[in-house]
């Protein structure tokens, strides 16, 4: 069942993993929370899954970034290009 | 969750207009004597009081996660907050937050869904709103510019327990009515009658509405009562279905539903039979946001029983119903 991203709490390792290459990627402190999240899509023009990445620094501005694939597939190389750009909605 | 052990901390969050009665009840909470150490996460600030209790003031800050097609908002403030508190996970046992007056519960809710970090170590308990039963109504009536919501009624949608409270200050003709509205709204929800915040801490914390296989083993009618006169837009649907889904049609069907409806539709939940699957699919959305797993095996010779109830705003029952009704395959036997 994946209509709109559903996943067993605490069952995706790999996200952690992003969210670590995340946090030493950007060099952030400890305060710092980050969100990594797959959100599903079963409409045709898109792509099945995308994953949503937002880092919610305890003071200052909020970012959000969006990869259109599975957290699975996310690669240190492509969260260096991600990360390097401008967030979304800045 | 259910078959296992879950040792995740439980969250309550508590909702209600000013006046209803929250900040009584939070210091009913915190000063009662039952033996829980809780940690308050407070957007009311400086009502709360109590020495020894960790008390942390918060500020409402909504934060988009939106993709193309999902629109989804968070507490932005929350969890910031709840990833702090988890570092000191040793000093409570139960986190309860208490939003404003006016916040719509849903990026409240969302947050737990949101983040599987979040969703690992914190449990959503329970949504609990607090109503002042001799003005509620008013609060309910009051027409909104178009599209604002009316935030009460937002509040009593999303509530798993309904605190009616004041009832002492209002007479039996209104408390009748105050009920069947709230019924209108949210058949399934539990309501609470009670005077002075006084009520039974047993009944809105630690009470698992979000674990559904908890909920239906106490009330096995929970996600079909439904059956209420309503003359709101906001109203809700249960469905009970006997037979085995299709994976695919469901998958097809739900993720339309819910790309497409899923402003309007503010929860649903629902335990399923998956064709080929031994075990019952638990689900639970919020608006276009959705988790699901598997829960407890079906036992030996019980009929596979889909129950699913959508709480939200101008629902099309006979399309909810067909539409689900078109993802079963089999016949609901028994097996």
């Amino acid at each position: 069942m994946k209509p709109i991203g559903t996943w067993p709490p605490g069952q995706n390792p790999r996200a952690a993993e992003v969210k670590e290459s995340v946090r030493r990627l950007l060099a952030l402190d400890d305060d710092t929370a980050v969100m990594v999240r797959e959100l599903a899509c079963s409409d045709a023009d898109c792509p099945p899954l995308e994953t949503v990445i937002a880092v919610l620094p305890m003071n200052g501005t909020a970012r959000r970034w969006t990869l259109h694939r599975p957290v699975a597939d996310i690669t240190e190389q492509d969260l260096r290009a991600l990360l390097a750009r401008e967030p979304e909605g800045a | 969750m259910s078959a296992k052990q879950d040792d995740r901390v439980p969250v309550t969050v508590l909702t209600g207009f000013l006046g209803s009665g929250k900040t009584t009840l939070l210091n009913r909470i915190l000063t009662e004597n039952h033996g829980l150490r809780i940690a308050v996460i407070e957007n009311e600030f400086g009502e709360v009081g109590i020495d020894d209790a960790l008390v942390l003031d918060s500020e409402e800050e909504i934060f988009e996660m939106n993709n193309g097609c999902i629109c989804c908002t968070v507490r932005g403030d929350l969890i910031r907050i709840l990833g702090a508190l988890m570092r000191r996970r040793e000093k409570f046992d139960h986190i309860l937050i208490e939003t404003t007056g006016l916040a719509d519960p849903a990026p409240v809710a969302q947050t737990f869904f949101m983040d599987d970090e979040i969703a690992a170590q914190l449990r959503l308990d329970a949504i609990v709103t607090l109503v002042d039963a001799a003005h509620v109504l008013q609060h309910l009536d009051e027409k909104k510019p178009d599209g604002v919501e009316n935030e009460a009624v937002e509040q009593l949608a999303f509530a798993d327990r309904v605190v009616l409270n004041k009832t002492d200050l209002a007479d039996e003709q209104t408390i009748a009515e105050v009920i069947a509205r709230i019924r209108g709204i949210n058949a399934p929800v539990e309501i609470i009658p009670a005077r002075h915040a006084e009520v039974e801490l047993n009944r809105i914390l630690d009470v698992g509405a979000f674990d559904l296989e908890r909920v239906l083993k106490d009330d096995p009618q929970f996600l079909t009562e439904t059956e209420h006169q309503h003359d709101t837009t906001v109203t809700s649907v249960g469905i009970e279905i006997d037979g085995e889904v299709d994976e695919g049609r469901l998958n097809a069907w739900l993720g339309k539903l819910l790309r497409e409806k899923g402003a309007d539709i503010f929860r649903s939940k629902g335990i399923l039979a998956l064709a080929g699957s031994d075990r019952r699919y638990v689900f639970q959305g919020v608006h276009m946001l959705f988790v699901g797993e598997n829960g407890a095996p079906w036992r030996e010779g019980e009929a596979r029983r889909n129950r699913l109830v959508f709480i939200g705003r101008n629902l099309d029952r006979e399309a909810l119903t067909h539409g689900f009704a078109r993802c079963v395959v089999t016949a609901g036997a028994a097996v």
